[in-house]
């Protein structure tokens, strides 16, 4: 509360708020974004592997919505603390996915088929 | 929407006989139903919560008689001739409704939203919440969410316990879905709540108010809000795929259809053990300012207990796996969680010995806010330290889905959080109403309350460490004197709370008037007027040490206490 | 939304007048939007953390079943796919235009703006439709409503002795009754069981069946790209499922992507009516640099949305 900076009386007698960025710079941003679609897309016709795939597909993901936060949404320009709200909520997901994954390990590796008759004899119990 | 009667109501009235106040600024059904004022909205909150504490505390009398013996005791009377359903499913639903009513109606709302409501605001010396809007808002999804809960009832109750365990909340043929949609409900609520809190203690704060010199109510609450943000969204997702679990056979958490039930219980337990701490952090706060104020003296450790808020919210979110014991969770994962799990008993237990330390020479006075403080502290000690039993592997397989798990929870939940809210209830009663109850019968009360709630809880310690299994209708004939006990001691707490209703309700229509300061606090909401004037304050308050009791005096003239720094205007 | 009542009796001392849109309890106007954008960022953190359980679903799933993706995602368009993000993405930058619109006072410059973030999000629900569409016809639901009997034909005639004694079954059907499953013997397929499953399953099916018989075109369709994509085994004719190589339970596969995308969709929609209502309010020179919240929280969302959909795109359609 006590870090404003001087306020900036707008013509209507009132503090301006707002500080827009130029029209170009967003279509540049907007070309950026574009450009890792059709990365990512390209991307997807070469086979590296399962893993591969999948992690380059969520890097160039993490790459556009960091852009997309940072200018768009104006956290770039923003406090500080809106950022660690949305990196907050980001990481407890992370810890929520990690943790259940995780333990996936011990899940049932053979899925009971809903479109199969279910069998006894069909599936090995863990262990 | 909102009355801005401030210009027109000051220059009518003349020397009012009857000082202005948010209870009279102005009248009406819709004044209250369409009310912004943080104050009504958290006065509506209370009267929800507590009668839904009597509607789930109601069943639980139930579940008690019903153990009373061996055998058929009540649940027998409720079965219809012809009917489907046995004595043994009526019982089912009983502690399902008692638990999810208890859990998601009373404990979860009770302390944020109906206390923290009312005494947030004024406590951090602002005008009203944040969105005032989107708080009444919130209060209106409690109420959506109350009346899902009570349409379970009417289409033949849910048997699935409060936790909704698949596969059997995908496929019993009981009113799941209606008490899924009010859960759903009842969470967006809480978030809202949690949302407006965050906001408000960013921004509401007045200029002097630092971090640091809020009362610890206020860090309590703040803890609180981050996990009502960051949990309860993915009990929502949760629950909307137990719905399409339902209703589609989806495959994600049933095995008939492809899924896994581990991965409900991952789900489910990812927002309610965080949702644990949302129920017992506020009223670790409640018990920071009744021991302070109380004792008349400074917290010992106040930045302690203020980190050791946060750091329970954050330890809150690593250690859910240890519902998971034996549900075929990994062996490394469950080591991990035990450990993580008996970390949170550093945060925990630097709060218990700080509350001690800060009474240590302090001027006690048993009040009867005291006493439930007094109580929280105790039965917390019982319950977390239980807890650690929980918490160890071993020990663990023994006793889980024993009733020495009962028990642990009870004490963590009725016994702390609730005895909070009590000590809440009673500590803020003559700020809400402006009256003063009969603290004789108060006293009565509480001994009641107290006295029973351990011969209805410890007993099951005993009965769960020799095998007794949570959630059973029937049992053998040698844990019936236990259950006999158990059943004496809910009863007892029962007489207790009537009482308490009783003499409550008496010092609304005649109990004495109270004044502004009756504690001798020096927190802001005892410097307003009992009860608060509409706006809360009409000049910006002296923001000073909260804790500092030196220039609180008392006044015998007025029977209160009265502040130098912040003098009665 | 906000307040037109000009506070009067506020008596603090404040020098300057009010904002006509700020509320009694802030002090300034900054306190105010400053508060605003703090509240939408922790809704924005809600939402994350909502759409999260799926995203969790989907990595449990992935990781434990890959093949349930690598075969499911076939029945995709990575076209649409693409062109969607375009959109999203397109709508995105319009929507910040507009915010900049509001923040310099440019009142015909944001209505425009919302107008064209409006259409964007019409052309991607658009787009939906049409990839939904392709997918029901297939039989490509979600959970029990998936068709198996599209992806392979042998079943089809057990469906067909199976949908008759569905019907019979229908009338005693009890909403979830044995707990277990029923051991059936394996020539039994599953519809056998569509006794157990809610009383709304065992018509659908019939239904979906009928249908199936009657637009024959349909049919045939999808029989012919059935027989070519078993012999190339790999990619089959964009938006139909392979016939070899079919994993267990691909309906979970689909359940997800369904689940995903129509919540995902849910909040396009809300994301419409926000830009509806700014649209409608907007009029009057209203927002301004000194007070443009609503705009700007209703950007905050849009974008979310657009951030969810970036990650749901490769997720779900580039496998």
């Amino acid at each position: 509360m006590s870090d404003h900076h001087e306020p900036e009386i707008g013509a209507d007698g009132f503090e301006k708020l707002a500080h827009p960025v130029s029209v170009k710079f967003m279509v540049g941003i907007l070309g950026a974004l574009l450009f890792l679609t059709f990365l990512t897309v390209g991307v997807s016709y070469f086979d590296i592997g399962r893993s591969g795939n999948l992690f380059v597909a969520l890097f160039i993901a993490t790459a556009k919505a960091s852009i997309v936060a940072l200018f768009f949404m104006h956290l770039r320009w923003d406090k500080p603390f809106n950022a660690v709200i949305l990196i907050a909520s980001f990481a407890f997901l992370l810890l929520f996915i990690a943790f259940v994954v995780l333990d996936s390990g011990e899940y049932q590796h053979e899925l009971i088929p809903m479109d199969k008759p279910y069998q006894t004899d069909q599936f090995e119990l863990p262990g | 929407m909102n009355p801005p009667e401030t210009g027109t109501a000051a220059p009518v009235a003349e020397a009012p006989a009857v000082p202005h106040h948010y209870l009279n600024h102005s009248k009406g059904f819709l004044s209250w139903a369409l009310t912004l004022d943080h104050k009504r909205i958290g006065i509506m909150y209370l009267i929800g919560v507590l009668s839904c504490f009597a509607l789930g505390g109601m069943f639980a009398l139930l579940l008690r008689t019903e153990l009373w013996a061996p055998g058929d005791t009540i649940a027998g009377i409720f079965v219809k001739k012809g009917g489907t359903k046995t004595a043994q499913d009526i019982y089912n639903m009983w502690f399902t409704v008692h638990g999810a009513v208890m859990v998601f109606l009373v404990i979860i709302p009770g302390v944020p939203a109906a206390l923290g409501n009312f005494v947030l605001p004024i406590m951090l010396g602002a005008k009203d919440v944040a969105f005032p809007r989107l708080n009444l808002g919130s209060f209106y999804l409690w109420c959506l969410g109350a009346i899902f809960f009570i349409l379970t009832l009417f289409m033949g109750g849910v048997d699935a316990g409060w936790t909704f365990y698949t596969p059997y909340s995908a496929i019993t043929s009981t009113a799941v879905i209606p008490a899924l949609v009010g859960v759903f409900i009842l969470g967006f609520s809480s978030i809202f709540t949690g949302m407006n809190f965050i906001v408000t203690i960013h921004k509401l704060r007045p200029p002097g108010m630092t971090w640091f010199r809020m009362p610890l109510f206020l860090w309590g609450s703040y803890a609180t809000a981050v996990i009502q943000v960051l949990a309860t969204p993915v009990l929502a997702i949760t629950l909307l795929l137990l719905i399409m679990e339902r209703t589609l056979h989806v495959g994600i958490f049933t095995p008939e259809y492809g899924g896994d039930p581990v991965l409900f219980q991952h789900f489910f337990w990812f927002y309610s053990h965080p949702a644990v701490y949302i129920m017992i952090l506020p009223a670790m706060g409640i018990v920071s300012e009744i021991i302070s104020v109380h004792s008349h003296k400074r917290p010992f450790g106040y930045q302690f207990i203020a980190y050791s808020s946060v750091a329970i919210a954050i330890f809150g979110f690593l250690v859910w796996g240890h519902h998971m014991f034996t549900s075929t969770q990994s062996p490394a994962m469950n080591a991990i969680f035990s450990a993580i799990t008996f970390s949170v008993s550093i945060p925990s237990a630097i709060k218990v010995f700080n509350w001690l330390a800060t009474m240590w020479g302090g001027s006690i006075r048993l009040t009867v806010p005291m006493l439930y403080g007094l109580s929280f502290i105790f039965l917390f000690s019982i319950g977390g330290l239980t807890g650690l039993y929980l918490g160890t592997l071993s020990t663990d397989v023994h006793f889980h889905d024993t009733y020495f798990v009962v028990a642990h929870f009870h004490y963590v939940m009725m016994g702390s959080a609730l005895i909070g809210m009590f000590g809440g209830l009673h500590h803020w009663w003559p700020k809400m109403t402006g009256r003063l109850y009969n603290g004789k019968l108060a006293r009565i009360a509480w001994a009641f309350v107290f006295v029973g709630f351990n011969v209805t809880f410890f007993t099951q310690f005993l009965l769960g460490s020799q095998g007794m299994p949570r959630r059973y209708y029937d049992y053998l004939p040698r844990y019936e004197i236990y259950h006999k006990i158990s059943t004496i001691g809910s009863y007892m707490m029962a007489v207790g709370f009537a009482i308490m209703g009783v003499y409550l309700l008496q010092s609304i229509f005649g109990g004495k008037k109270a004044p502004a300061n009756p504690w001798g606090a020096n927190t802001l909401e005892w410097h307003c007027t009992s009860p608060p004037p509409h706006d809360n304050f009409k000049t910006p308050p002296a923001i000073e040490d909260c804790y500092d009791y030196s220039g609180i005096d008392y006044d015998p003239a007025i029977g209160g206490y009265t502040s130098r720094a912040n003098p009665p205007k | 939304m906000s307040e037109h009542e000009t506070q009067t009796g506020h008596g603090d001392g404040h020098a300057h007048a009010h904002h006509p849109s700020q509320s009694h309890h802030w002090d300034t106007m900054r306190q105010q939007f400053e508060a605003g954008k703090l509240g939408m960022w922790l809704f924005l953190a809600t939402e994350i953390l909502f759409f999260g359980g799926l995203f969790c679903a989907y990595f449990i799933y992935r990781a434990n079943h890959p093949e349930l993706f690598e075969y499911g995602h076939h029945a995709l368009n990575k076209e649409m796919g693409a062109i969607n993000t375009v959109v999203l993405l397109v709508s995105s930058l319009t929507m910040a235009l507009g915010v900049r619109a509001a923040q310099t006072g440019n009142t015909k410059q944001l209505k425009l703006m919302l107008l064209v973030t409006f259409l964007c999000g019409c052309g991607f629900m658009g787009i939906k439709y049409f990839e939904y569409s392709a997918k029901i016809n297939h039989g490509y639901l979600l959970g029990s409503m998936f068709n198996y009997s599209k992806v392979k034909d042998h079943e089809r005639e057990a469906r067909d002795h199976a949908a008759e004694n569905a019907h019979a079954a229908h009338a005693e059907s009890v909403f979830g009754a044995p707990a277990v499953p029923v051991v059936v013997p394996a020539e039994k397929s599953v519809f056998v069981d569509a006794a157990r499953q809610p009383s709304g399953l065992a018509p659908e099916v019939r239904e979906m069946h009928a249908e199936d018989h009657g637009a024959d075109s349909h049919g045939a369709d999808s029989h012919g790209a059935d027989s070519h994509s078993g012999d190339s085994g790999g990619h089959s004719e964009a938006g139909l499922l392979p016939v070899d190589g079919r994993p267990p339970n691909i309906h979970i596969f689909f359940s997800i992507y369904f689940m995903m995308t129509a919540l995902h969709g849910i909040h396009v929609v809300i994301g419409m009516g926000l830009m509806l209502w700014l649209f409608f309010i907007s009029g009057d020179n209203r927002f301004g640099p000194s007070y443009f919240t609503p705009v700007e929280v209703t950007g905050l969302y849009w974008h979310l949305v657009d951030l969810i959909w970036i990650f749901l795109f490769p997720l779900l359609y580039l496998i």
